[in-house]
């Protein structure tokens, strides 16, 4: 049996997991395509148009895979953590694919709700092995590989954070702090390999997959009342801890265009910025995004943030 | 102490008495204009939802009329509206303004404790007598604004419903006393019945109108849709109401087991604002052997593009048609009034078709 798993959204948090459950289980997984200019194509003609970008893209892989594979991993994401939601999308996120795509593998789409704590993650997972195997045994065994996996992935990421940046010469040490959700800055083809780009003009770029959830969430705590979207709350802690615990030269925030809660923390971290006296470009992409224009905007800020820092010496 | 809160729909009447009543004083914003409108989006981010904006006009005007403290709610998501008063608290400020801000919260003991540090303490007796008659109010004009919706449809002369129901208003917002209350609210229903002739286009119609609260309760950014329907010769009705919104809130009534069960089918999921509201709501109203409903939502609003994406199948599965409006601080008069007049002359065409005994043979429209 195939189960296809969209290359898009939440794959970017959580794609090892998947993966190695999947592939424990005894399925074979297939993954759609690295985002490219057919998929975006076809996910904005299938979604609504006042949908965000994102989900656009999400569509374009939900068809790459749709007559591939025999069923279709597409989880009803509800909230993350104690107190928190995340975007109001995810929840509905297969209802939408059902109402818009026509012929449709079969979704396997189990109601992931963690305000309970993280306990029911378990049996989550004996609910959905238990489709695909009768051997609670082997479940239970695919259960602790995705985990694990997922255990790797996470500190192979915050090693990331730790590392030094690589100071060949004076110019080389400008710290940037990117904002921006997974699922935009990993794809390399939405996010026009801005953290790559940063890198090559030799910047050190921070995210905030790559420092300790712990610290995030006491730092968005410096908020009066912080975000309730799990990945806003994130980028938010990133934001203020970046702000307060690292010498950083600028922030680059990266949002999609029609994405809701962006559109509101996003504000509050720029009027924090300037509060702090820290330059903030902020990088809007949609479906007509073109390279020069992005890549024009970023040697300009890394410019104006160096002479910036001449200056002050 | 000067308290101030955002406009929504005639809401502003009902809050109004509820301070007035517990001896506050209340500096009611100016009544939504175009420049609120233009204050809000130079000072909103550029992308937040249109409520977001127009409130922030509102709190503006008012905070220059004297005001220094501003009620609004609050919430824990996942809709955008849980977190409009932090961000709105932090431009203000950056703007320089002095003001305070009560933010009320899900949470029934930290509101009492809240509400003793910023408002003092309060007599009992004295909060049942304002509840009370902020309630009546409410429940008056959502009693008369349910029949306008209805009689405009009918009305003997063009206007004449609106120019009761300001009248109504403007009386309702005058009087203190519960008697007074009640006496307009049976003066005007029975007035408002009285305007009865005959239907504009000469058969029923029926239109059902979901969306998000915001949009459906503020005739300014709805670009008085519900009154242009009544003008077409439409008969609208709607769930949406403040007073049936507080008691869902409150656990009195319980609409959502119904909604939930209806929408079943084709959202198995709560999404947030009224996202599962639109698409129950559309399926009961489908049942209920409505012509046709229309969908009603801010430019960006996750709720309401989850609904969206979702009534085609539903206007599919249910026979319905359905036409979706997004609103944002560009929608203008024309494209609306085209788009509402070509949809209530195929609901009319339809029903025409139906009553004669023929099944309506064109495509149902749906979505844009």
């Amino acid at each position: 049996m195939k189960i296809g798993i969209p290359r898009a959204l939440m794959y970017h948090y959580y794609y090892p997991a998947w993966q190695a459950f999947f592939r424990e289980l005894g399925l074979s997984v297939l993954f759609s395509p690295e985002t490219n200019k057919e998929v975006l194509d076809q996910g904005v003609k299938a979604a609504v148009d006042d949908i965000c970008l994102p989900f656009k893209v999400y569509y374009g892989h939900v068809l790459s895979l749709r007559d591939k594979v025999d069923c279709l991993f597409v989880p009803r994401f509800i909230s993350l953590g104690k107190y928190n939601y995340i975007c109001p999308k995810f929840m509905g996120l297969p209802d939408m694919l059902r109402a818009n795509i026509e012929g449709l593998p079969e979704l396997i789409d189990p109601v992931i709700d963690l305000r309970k704590g993280i306990f029911p993650l378990r049996s989550l997972a004996y609910k959905i092995g238990r489709r695909f195997t009768g051997n609670i045994l082997a479940i239970e065994r695919a259960y602790r590989k995705a985990r694990a996996s997922y255990r790797d992935f996470l500190q192979k990421q915050r090693e990331e954070g730790k590392r030094e940046g690589q100071v060949t010469d004076e110019a080389a040490s400008l710290v940037i702090g990117v904002l921006g959700h997974s699922y935009l800055l990993n794809d390399a083809y939405l996010s026009m390999r801005i953290l790559e780009r940063l890198e090559e003009m030799k910047a050190r770029v921070f995210t905030a997959d790559m420092l300790e959830e712990r610290a995030l969430e006491k730092a968005a705590w410096r908020q009066h009342k912080p975000a309730f979207w799990y990945f806003n709350r994130q980028i938010m802690g990133a934001a203020y801890y970046l702000f307060q615990e690292k010498e950083i030269n600028g922030i680059v925030q990266v949002t999609a265009f029609g994405c809701g809660p962006d559109s509101l923390v996003r504000e509050l971290i720029d009027i924090k910025a300037k509060r702090e006296g820290i330059p903030v470009l902020n990088i809007n992409l949609d479906e007509h995004t073109g390279e020069a224009g992005i890549l024009t905007r970023l040697e300009a800020f890394v410019d104006l943030i160096e002479r910036r820092r001449r200056k002050c010496r | 102490m000067q308290i101030t809160f955002p406009h929504m729909g005639d809401m502003a009447v009902a809050v109004k008495a509820l301070f007035q009543e517990l001896g506050f004083s209340v500096v009611v914003p100016p009544p939504i204009s175009r420049k609120t409108l233009n204050l809000g989006v130079k000072y909103s981010p550029e992308f937040a939802c249109l409520p977001f904006k127009i409130n922030l006009g509102n709190f503006m005007e008012a905070l220059d009329k004297g005001a220094d403290l501003i009620v609004m709610g609050g919430g824990c998501g996942p809709c955008r509206f849980g977190y409009y008063a932090e961000v709105q608290r932090e431009i203000l400020q950056e703007m320089g303004y002095e003001f305070s801000m009560y933010v009320i919260e899900p949470g029934i003991i930290n509101n009492i404790r809240k509400i003793r540090e910023t408002f003092g303490p309060l007599p009992f007796r004295k909060v049942v007598s304002a509840v009370r008659l902020a309630w009546n109010k409410a429940r008056a004009i959502d009693e008369i604004y349910k029949l306008v919706l209805e009689k405009r449809a009918l009305e003997v002369e063009e206007g004449l419903v609106d120019k009761l129901y300001a009248g109504f208003i403007r009386k309702i917002d005058e009087t203190m006393s519960l008697d007074e209350v009640r006496r307009l609210r049976r003066e005007y229903r029975e007035k408002i019945e009285d305007t009865s002739a005959k239907y504009k286009r000469g058969i029923p119609l029926k239109v059902g109108l979901v969306g998000e609260i915001y949009l459906v309760l503020e005739p300014f950014v709805n670009l008085e849709i519900e009154k242009r329907l009544g003008q077409l010769g439409v008969m609208v009705e709607r769930d949406l109401y403040m007073t049936n919104w507080l008691l869902n809130f409150l656990h009195l009534r319980n609409d959502e087991k119904h909604i939930r069960r209806a929408a079943r089918k084709y959202l198995g999921s709560f999404v947030g604002g009224h996202g599962i509201d639109s698409v129950g709501n559309t399926v009961r109203y489908s049942r209920r052997g409505f012509d046709g409903v229309i969908q009603l939502g801010p430019f960006t609003c996750m709720p309401e593009i989850i609904a969206r994406s979702i009534l085609p199948a539903v206007s599919k599965g249910e026979g319905i048609p359905v036409l979706t409006f997004f609103f944002d601080e560009h929608s203008a008069d024309a494209g609306i009034q085209t788009r509402l007049e070509a949809f209530v002359d195929l609901l009319e065409r339809k029903k025409r078709q139906r009553m004669k005994g023929l099944e309506y043979k064109g495509e149902i429209v749906y979505g844009q």
